[in-house]
């Protein structure tokens, strides 16, 4: 019963958070981003399919070569998952096509840290409540909110070091 | 190269890059990159630049021998 209240206060704070950045984010008209910006997410798609290929071929090729697998197939696809999307939006951060032309970047970031937050503070709970298994030396399960809280607290890192950066930026 | 006329033209309209791309709907690093030279921008953003700073295409993008 609690974790059904939990997971329901987690999903309502999560469509909150999406609608208030969704609707109150943006100074005017439409969150469309530039030709530019369109150009550079296309970039980090690519950089994110062959970042994720070459991490299932090095996995491939570690078990092949030590016999072994360190972890479960869902902790490796789950850890793929995270690093192909920490390399797409890192790269679009870095390329400045995180944030649409009439979007507030505060708004933007402040949704990045809440879901980051949210995310990291109920992989903690779950973290506490057992959420690890290891079984034979091997990582079968880490809470999925864990990561995914870290990847994106990971981005707000970035976006914020890339604001600053943009901010001294010379005009 | 870098478009120096371009930043000229923004310049003497007395304008910042956020305010040329607030006008032409793109983020200020577009237009950034476009005056480092770092973007070739389509035609589209092309005429948008040169109706919002009042000059032809020429003016600003027709590459100088």
């Amino acid at each position: 019963m609690n974790t059904t209240i939990f997971f329901t206060v987690y999903a309502a704070l999560f469509i909150i958070i999406f609608l208030i950045q969704h609707y109150f984010g943006k100074r005017s008209g439409s969150h469309q981003y530039d030709e530019r910006q369109t150009l550079a997410i296309g970039r980090s798609y690519k950089y994110a399919f062959f970042a994720l290929i070459a991490y299932f071929t090095l996995i491939l090729v570690t078990e092949l070569i030590a016999g072994n697998e360190l972890m479960s197939t869902y902790m490796l696809t789950l850890l793929g998952i995270c690093m192909g999307v920490l390399v797409f939006g890192g790269s679009c951060i870095l390329q400045d096509a995180y944030v649409a032309p009439k979007t507030s970047p505060r708004s933007a970031g402040l949704c990045l840290g809440c879901i980051g937050l949210l995310n990291t503070f109920a992989g903690i709970s779950n973290l506490r409540n057992g959420g690890v298994k290891i079984v034979d030396g091997k990582l079968i399960a880490l809470p999925a909110n864990l990561l995914v809280g870290l990847t994106l607290l990971l981005l707000l890192l970035m976006f914020i070091g890339k604001a600053i950066m943009n901010s001294r930026e010379e005009d | 190269m870098k478009n120096l006329r371009l930043k000229a033209a923004r310049v003497a309209m007395d304008l910042s890059q956020q305010q040329l791309a607030d006008k032409v709907d793109v983020t200020r690093q577009t237009i950034s990159s476009i005056e480092k030279g770092d973007y070739n921008p389509t035609l589209n953003l092309c005429i948008a630049i040169c109706q919002t700073l009042g000059k032809t295409l020429d003016d600003l993008f027709w590459p100088s021998i």
